[in-house]
C-alpha cells in the first residue's frame, strides 16, 4: 500500500513539474529576450541562459529611440483607462450585486442574463460601437475606451459579487437596521467591511480584464489614445521583428498579471471560471 | 423609501451601462445587417436589403473557410485541453504541498494579454531564432517556418491556444475532484480496485458534468478568439487561419462592408448564445 502511494506521489510530481516546465519557459524565454542583447538575440544557436545581459531594451522601449515610440505613455493610457473603468464597475456592480442578492431583484434570470453578456464574442459589439461612437464622438477618448470596458466588466463583477455578498450572514444587516440605521447605512457600514476581501479581488480582476483588452482598444480608439496592448504587435515592423524592444514590451503588460496570479491564489480558479464550479 | 423602488434603483447604474454597451450596439448591428450601406463613400445611407447579407454569407466560400477553420482550430486543441486537463488534475490532486504556488503558476497564462501571448509565441516560432526550430533541429528535424506555412500555420495558433487555455481547464478538473469526498476512492483501493479503476469506473463518470462545462468554456472561446491569430498569422497564408472574428474583423474594418460584417456576427452571436444557454442549464442541473 505505502509503496504504491508513493510511486503514485512520485509520478505526480514529475507531471506537475513537467507541466510548470512547459508553462513557464516562454515566459522565460520572454524575459530572456528582453535582457539580450541585440546580438545575442539574434545568435545561433540561441542562447539559452542570461549570459549577455543588457538594459537597453527596457531603456528603449519605455522611453523611446529616434525610430521608436516611447512606450511610457501607452501604459499610463493602459494605467488611466484600467483603473478608472475598475473603480466604476467596482461601485455600480456593488449596488447591483447588492439589490440581486438580497432583494432578489430581478430573480435568477436577471442574474444568469446579465453573467450570460460575459461569454459573447467582442467583434460583434467592435462593429456597431465604431459606428455609435463616430456618431457621439466619444472615437479615441479615454471615457470611450472606460464605458466600453464596462460591457465585460459589469457582468463579471456584478456576479462575482452577488457570490461574496450572498456568503455574508444577512442577520447582522437586519440587527442593525433594528437598531435604526438605514438601509443604506447598514450596507455600507456591515456588509462593506465584511465582504471587504471578495471587493478587493474583484477590483483586482477587473483591472487586469481591463489592463489585457485588445480589440475595443484597436479600433474604437488606437491613434491618440494608444493603450500598452494596442502598442505591442506594433512592434512587429515592416522588414523586421523588434524582437529586444517587443518583448520588453511584452513583460512590461504581463508583469501585473503575473503579480495577481499570485496575489489571488485562492480565488483564481473562481474568477477565471467566473463561478462555473462551486469550490 | 418604498423597498421596490430601492432595490431597482440599486440596479439601474449597471443597467443603464449595459443597456449604452450591450443592448444598443447589438439592436443597432441587427437593424444595420438588413442594410446595404458602402461606407467608403463619403455621406451614403444604408438601404434596407432585407436578407440578402445573410443570402450572401451562405454562399460565400470565404465565410464557409472562416467557420472550416473555427471548426479545425477547436478539433486541434480541445481533446489536448482535456486529456491534458485531467491528467494534470489528477496529479496535482494526489500533492498535499505547494499546492497554491503550483496553481498559481500553472494559471499564469490564463492570466496574461492573448495579445502577448501572442507576441511570445511569435518569438518562439521564430524561423531562424526561435528556440522551437532549434529543438526541432536537435532532433534531426527539418526547420518549419511555422507562421508562414500553409500547413503549420494553424498548428502554431493551436499550440499557443493550448498553452493559454489548458492550464483553466486544469484548474477546472482540479475544483470538480478536490469537491468529490475521499471515502469513495479509499472504499474503492479497499475492495482492491487499482488506480486505473477507480479512475475510470469511480472518477471519470463522476467528473462527466465538468468535461461538459470545460467543452463549452472552449468552445465558446474560440468562437471569440482574435489575438493570437492576428498576431501569429493575421489569418494567413493567404486564407488558411482566418478564423471567424478575423473574418467579421477584414469584412468590417479592411473591405468597409460594415452591414455584411454585422450580418456575419450576428450569426456567430445566435451560436455563441445556444451554448451559453446550454452551459446554464447544466450548471443548475449539476447544483442541485
Amino acid at each position: 500500500m505505502k509503496r504504491v502511494e508513493r510511486k503514485n506521489l512520485f509520478i505526480s510530481w514529475i507531471i506537475v513539474i513537467l507541466t510548470m516546465i512547459v508553462v513557464i519557459f516562454p515566459i522565460y524565454w520572454l524575459i530572456l529576450t528582453a535582457f539580450k542583447q541585440e546580438w545575442a538575440i539574434f545568435h545561433d544557436p540561441p542562447i539559452f541562459f542570461p549570459l549577455a545581459n543588457t538594459l537597453e531594451n527596457i531603456k528603449n522601449t519605455l522611453f523611446g529611440t529616434n525610430n521608436i515610440l516611447p512606450a511610457y505613455k501607452f501604459i499610463l493610457n493602459s494605467f488611466i483607462i484600467a483603473f478608472t473603468n475598475t473603480l466604476l464597475v467596482v461601485i455600480v456592480s456593488f449596488f447591483a450585486a447588492y439589490s440581486i442578492a438580497r432583494f432578489k431583484t430581478g430573480g435568477n434570470n436577471f442574474a444568469t442574463w446579465i453573467l450570460s453578456n460575459r461569454y459573447l464574442p467582442p467583434i460583434v459589439f467592435v462593429l456597431p460601437l465604431f459606428i455609435i461612437f463616430r456618431f457621439l464622438k466619444l472615437t479615441d477618448t479615454y471615457i470611450g475606451l472606460i464605458l466600453v470596458y464596462c460591457l465585460f466588466n459589469i457582468p463579471f463583477a456584478v456576479w462575482f459579487l452577488i457570490s461574496f455578498i450572498r456568503d455574508a450572514p444577512v442577520e447582522l444587516e437586519e440587527a442593525a437596521q433594528v437598531d435604526g440605521c438605514s438601509r443604506t447605512g447598514a450596507m455600507f457600514r456591515i456588509l462593506v467591511p465584511i465582504i471587504l476581501p471578495g471587493l478587493a479581488v474583484t477590483t483586482l480582476f477587473t483591472f487586469i480584464f481591463a489592463w489585457n483588452e485588445y480589440l475595443f482598444a484597436l479600433q474604437l480608439a488606437g491613434n491618440k489614445v494608444v493603450t500598452l496592448p494596442v502598442y505591442l504587435p506594433r512592434l512587429r515592423g515592416a522588414h523586421d521583428v523588434l524582437y529586444g524592444q517587443m518583448s520588453s514590451a511584452a513583460l512590461i503588460a504581463i508583469i501585473p498579471a503575473i503579480i495577481l496570479a499570485f496575489l489571488l491564489q485562492r480565488y483564481l480558479v473562481r474568477g477565471l471560471t467566473l463561478g462555473a464550479l462551486k469550490q | 423609501m418604498n423597498k421596490n423602488r430601492y432595490r431597482w434603483l440599486l440596479v439601474m447604474p449597471s443597467v443603464i451601462i449595459i443597456i449604452f454597451v450591450i443592448i444598443g450596439p447589438l439592436l443597432y448591428a441587427f437593424y444595420i445587417s438588413f442594410h446595404e450601406w458602402r461606407m467608403v463613400i463619403p455621406g451614403s445611407k444604408p438601404t434596407f436589403k432585407f436578407l440578402i447579407n445573410y443570402i450572401k454569407l451562405i454562399r460565400d466560400p470565404r465565410f464557409l473557410n472562416s467557420l472550416k477553420v473555427t471548426v479545425k482550430l477547436l478539433v486541434m486543441t480541445l481533446p489536448f485541453e482535456l486529456i491534458f486537463g485531467i491528467i494534470v488534475a489528477v496529479a496535482l490532486s494526489n500533492i498535499k504541498k505547494a499546492r497554491g504556488i503550483i496553481i498559481s503558476i500553472i494559471l499564469i497564462p490564463t492570466m496574461i494579454a492573448p495579445i502577448a501571448v501572442g507576441v511570445v509565441w511569435l518569438m518562439l516560432f521564430s524561423t531562424s531564432f526561435g528556440p522551437i526550430n532549434y529543438f526541432l533541429k536537435l532532433m534531426g528535424q527539418q526547420a518549419i517556418t511555422w507562421t508562414a506555412s500553409a500547413e503549420w500555420s494553424l498548428t502554431a495558433i493551436a499550440i499557443a491556444e493550448i498553452w493559454q487555455w489548458t492550464p483553466l481547464v486544469i484548474a477546472l478538473f482540479f475544483a470538480g475532484i478536490v469537491i468529490q469526498p475521499l471515502e469513495l476512492f479509499e472504499a474503492a483501493t479497499i475492495d482492491g480496485a487499482t488506480g486505473w479503476q477507480t479512475f475510470r469506473y469511480i472518477l471519470l463518470p463522476l467528473l462527466k458534468p465538468v468535461i461538459l462545462v470545460a467543452t463549452i468554456f472552449r468552445t465558446v472561446d474560440i468562437l471569440k478568439i482574435f489575438e493570437v491569430p492576428w498576431v501569429l498569422t493575421q489569418g494567413g497564408p493567404g486564407n488558411a487561419t482566418e478564423v471567424v472574428s478575423l473574418f467579421i474583423y477584414r469584412q468590417g474594418f479592411e473591405f468597409w462592408n460594415m452591414t455584411y460584417a454585422s450580418a456575419t456576427s450576428f450569426i456567430l452571436l445566435v451560436v455563441t448564445i445556444i451554448l451559453v444557454t446550454l452551459y446554464f442549464r447544466i450548471i443548475t442541473i449539476t447544483e442541485v
